[in-house]
């Protein structure tokens, strides 16, 4: 949970990013701006990936676990689960639906 | 998603769950939420769910409105359309362990997953909030940044430059050759990040992904989105004797101060009022007219955008 913390908290800084300042922020870019999901968990600061060399510079990397599956507030996926796409995906995506 | 599965074939797993909003006996919700359910995991026993599963949502207004004993003869109709067995489909749909299925589906969703509607997404385990659209572009948005992470720096670079000395970097683009000439010394930190983000292949195949006729060229996300970083942070480095006056300057792109990344653009036009806020870090020499023979883009626009102007590659020259 604290992975995906982080990279939640890190996405949301992300998504602020790079908009000069002549232009309006695309509806997207509103969009995303309230997306930076804050997760209503009781985990403590995310731990930065790395260490910064100097105070000029500071790592912020998103690069997700091995597994992000692992901490993720479902069960686990398995076989038994209807899924599309490579089972090694560097992305899983997993929706809950009602089909009406 | 089948759009989604079908962009980023080997990079994106979708799992789709059952959570029919039910409902209680006194209160019910969705009156044919655990059929439908059902439907798709009885023809999922043959083999079909995915078929059924794109016959319910594409088909939905069809089914709607029907009553429960309407839509189990419409579902069993649908059943026929398929190459399974309809018979057995028509036992499962309502046997009890699909119904007990239908009904666990709903209870463990409020219980265990404390889900309150649908349709709920979680990409690579973090939820997706109610706030943002579920639409096309927020999806792709999202995992294009999440593989990015994957090449992102979990290090600052090295420094690696000897600001005693000259650099060149030369943007070999699809349209043609635009020449850098970097400033070292002013912009140290700044242009070892680029110097080293050049070096490690980063700007190969990324796109100009912002293009404003006339104003600027923004590049250097390979996630394409706008939103992408090298996994650093670097400070902004001022000048005052350096200022965007005319075309051919270049700036880092940020999002606040001290929040440089990869993002860079190049100026077609004085842009004054990014003096003070955006890292000046060189100058075309050479190629302007390629700049401004870009393909423009704007983000901000909505609608289809055409595909961005790629860097092949990036060479830095030392002397």
């Amino acid at each position: 949970m604290r992975k995906a913390l982080l990279i939640l908290i890190l996405l949301a800084s992300v998504l602020l990013s790079s908009c000069l300042p002549e232009t309006q922020a695309s509806p997207m870019v509103t969009a995303m701006k309230t997306a930076s999901p804050v997760p209503n968990t009781d985990v403590g600061m995310p731990t930065e990936v790395g260490v910064p060399v100097t105070s000029d510079c500071t790592v912020k990397t998103l690069r997700p676990s091995a597994d992000a599956t692992v901490e993720a507030p479902y069960p686990a996926i398995t076989s038994a689960d209807w899924s599309e796409g490579p089972a090694d995906a560097r992305v899983t995506i997993v929706e809950y639906g009602d089909f009406q | 998603m089948k759009q989604i599965t079908q962009e980023f074939p080997n990079d994106v797993r979708f799992v789709y769950r059952n959570f029919p909003l039910i409902g209680t006996p006194e209160s019910p919700f969705h009156d044919k939420a655990a059929l439908s359910t059902q439907a798709a995991e009885a023809a999922g026993k043959q083999g079909s769910f995915w078929q059924m599963y794109d016959i319910l949502y594409s088909r939905q207004s069809e089914w709607s409105s029907l009553s429960l004993d309407e839509f189990q003869q419409w579902l069993i109709e649908r059943a026929g359309e398929l190459n399974i067995d309809v018979k057995q489909f028509t036992a499962d749909l309502t046997s009890q362990e699909l119904v007990d299925f239908a009904q666990k589906a709903w209870d463990d969703g409020q219980a265990e997953l404390g889900l309150s509607g649908t349709p709920t997404l979680f990409v690579d385990g973090h939820p997706w909030t109610s706030s943002t659209p579920l639409d096309h572009y927020s999806i792709a948005t999202i995992i294009r940044l999440e593989l990015l992470a994957y090449d992102q720096f979990t290090e600052c670079p090295p420094i690696t430059i000897n600001t005693a000395k000259q650099y060149t970097a030369t943007l070999h683009t699809v349209k043609g050759d635009i020449v850098i000439e970097l400033y070292a010394d002013k912009a140290p930190v700044t242009v070892n990040s680029f110097v080293f983000l050049a070096q490690h292949g980063w700007f190969d195949g990324v796109t100009f992904h912002r293009v404003l006729a006339g104003k600027l060229a923004q590049t250097g996300d390979p996630s394409g989105t706008g939103y992408g970083t090298p996994g650093y942070a670097f400070i902004n480095e001022i000048s005052p004797d350096l200022q965007y006056n005319g075309a051919g300057v270049v700036g880092m792109a940020n999002s606040g101060a001290d929040s440089n990344g990869s993002q860079f653009f190049i100026t077609e036009t004085a842009l004054p009022e990014l003096n003070g806020s955006y890292t000046i870090f060189g100058h075309v020499i050479q190629g302007l007219d390629v700049v401004n023979d870009l393909t423009p883009r704007d983000p901000s626009q909505s609608g289809e955008l055409p595909p961005g102007d790629e860097i092949l590659s990036v060479t830095i020259n030392e002397k």
